[in-house]
């Protein structure tokens, strides 16, 4: 171990930001932060602008959804361990505690040139630092068949909410012996253990209420997060129930039938009696009306995660391109505090630290039996390295494996608590 | 350990918390380790602690289930915990990672901004 220094801390850290001008602001205006969609990116970035600027920045959040239902701990509502109530939070601490300015809208599209958010309804909210973090849109024609429409039958439940429910509905209602059918996306896709968690849980509710039934995985991945102790977890608390296809040997899905629920392979044709399929992805839709998507995604600066394509705008999340980190709720709450951090230091001269980013994913298999993959980063110049990783391993205890869940449980709470307290 | 819950799994901690004062402090006696430290912790950086403290709080926060809460935490235990974590000496990897990339300065910074703040 290192010896303490005794330097003092005066002048070590943030130095840049001391000389920054403050351009385009006209003199003893407030300057106005207008943040698009109040999921983990955005509610909490507006949130650590707002509280840290303490009203010397304006910050808008424009989120349609007036009660948000987070997307993590979804697959344990589906599962049975979490009531639908506490995955949903809503945006009143945000507006009287920190001051945010809560617009329940749609965003429609973005002027770059004239710094304006223009609203569904036709309003505009005009920004000197705009923040997106819509998320993901679906790309339902990546599985040939699926659409919107069948989204009733095939829930995707990518973005939690009502289609969650639905999904636990449908595999509650399953013929007892019958079959699920499960796609996971291609990569790169928001939550990468999340098709397989998902697995789990469905596996969980059938062991206890249709002990017969069965699970099929057609995923377009030759592997996948967590793969060995997923596999590991399904083989000894699922014994039998499920299978995972891989798609050297399916070949590929080359149609599906929302009427009859079967799923064409080259393989075979399989019919399930229930079951969901999450497509290929691409960031929400304001992403790409703002101008700032290279292809699917939105490609950042490192170190501030704004925007190549605009320096006024910042992409966060899902919609980014912020490898190595993966996309995820965790990451997307990181992202935030550095674009944060960056933009109170541009608007208002405040120091700019260093940015640090980092990630775990939590996972449950079964009852108490929870996993985890993590890492920390650091912005290098052209993607955010990896400084540090680890993972779950194999033949953990079973002592370890409920500590890791009951963590899980406390990093809700946490992440929550950051994002909307 | 006083007025913070940090659960069964911090286990041993007197002895790690000499342990790693006197490995921080090299062949200082333990008085006088402590009292430098103290002197650290005082002079540390509030505002720099806090930026830090973003990194805790997405799992921390004041009512902890799972994972324990930090506000208000004696300074020194937390420099103890957070070196022990950062040597492996204790055994969480989310947290031996997170104290893995902080230096003696930032988790000073970090104990003066937790210890600053109400339970």
């Amino acid at each position: 171990m290192t010896s303490i220094s005794r330097r003092g801390f005066g002048g070590l850290f943030g130095a840049s930001a001391l000389g920054l001008a403050m351009p385009s602001l006209a003199f003893g205006a407030v300057p106005k932060v207008v943040v698009i969609g109040g999921g983990a990116g955005g509610a909490t970035a507006a949130r650590y602008i707002a509280k840290d600027s303490k009203g010397a920045i304006d910050v808008t959040l424009v989120e349609a959804s007036k009660r948000y239902y987070t997307c993590f701990f979804s697959n344990l509502y589906l599962g049975g361990f979490r009531d639908y109530d506490s995955i949903g939070h809503g945006y009143d601490q945000l507006a009287a505690n920190h001051r945010v300015n809560v617009v329940h809208e749609w965003a429609s599209s973005v002027d770059n040139a004239g710094k304006m958010v223009k609203l569904a309804s036709g309003g505009t909210l005009s920004y000197d630092k705009l923040v997106l973090s819509p998320g993901i849109s679906l790309k339902y024609d990546s599985v040939p068949g699926y659409s919107p429409a069948l989204q009733s039958r095939m829930p995707h439940a990518w973005t939690s909410g009502t289609q969650v429910q639905l999904l636990q509905n449908q595999v509650m209602n399953m013929r007892k012996g019958g079959v699920f059918v499960m796609v996971p996306p291609p990569n790169p896709y928001r939550c990468p253990p999340g098709p397989y968690e998902r697995v789990s849980m469905i596996a969980h509710l059938l062991k206890q209420h249709n002990p017969t039934a069965k699970i099929i995985i057609l995923d377009p991945k030759a592997k996948f997060s967590k793969q060995g102790l997923f596999m590991a977890g399904w083989e000894k608390h699922y014994s039998g129930m499920v299978e995972w296809i891989d798609p050297e040997t399916h070949g590929g899905i080359k149609s599906i039938n929302g009427d009859t629920m079967e799923f064409v392979t080259d393989l075979d044709t399989f019919k399930a009696d229930a079951a969901s399929v999450v497509p290929a992805q691409r960031a929400g839709s304001i992403a790409m009306a703002a101008g700032v998507t290279d292809g699917d995604w939105a490609p950042i600066i490192p170190a501030t995660m704004a925007s190549k394509a605009d320096p006024n705008i910042y992409v966060l999340g899902d919609a980014s391109v912020a490898s190595s980190m993966p996309k995820s709720g965790f990451s997307a709450n990181s992202q935030a505090k550095v674009a944060a951090n960056a933009i109170r230091g541009e608007l208002t001269g405040s120091r700019v630290y260093d940015p640090r980013f980092a990630n775990t994913c939590w996972s449950l298999i079964a009852t108490n039996d929870g996993v985890k993959v993590g890492a920390n980063y650091k912005a290098g110049s052209e993607k955010i390295d990896v400084v540090d990783k680890f993972v779950s391993q194999g033949g953990e205890s079973a002592d370890l494996r409920k500590t890791t869940y009951e963590e899980s449980v406390g990093w809700y709470n946490g992440i929550t608590s950051d994002m909307f307290s | 350990m006083g007025k913070v819950n940090l659960r069964g799994h911090i286990v041993g901690l007197v002895s790690l918390r000499a342990l790693a004062i006197a490995s921080a402090f090299g062949v200082m006696s333990g008085a006088v380790a402590q009292a430098d430290l103290a002197d650290q912790i005082a002079k540390a950086d509030l505002g720099y602690g806090e930026y830090l403290a973003g990194e805790c709080v997405t799992c921390h926060r004041k009512s902890g289930t799972g994972i324990p809460q930090i506000n208000g935490i004696e300074a020194e235990t937390f420099v103890t915990i957070m070196q022990a974590y950062r040597s492996k000496d204790l055994d969480n990897k989310v947290m031996q990672m997170m104290a893995g990339r902080l230096d003696d300065e930032q988790i000073i910074s970090l104990a003066a901004y937790f210890s600053s703040l109400p339970e």
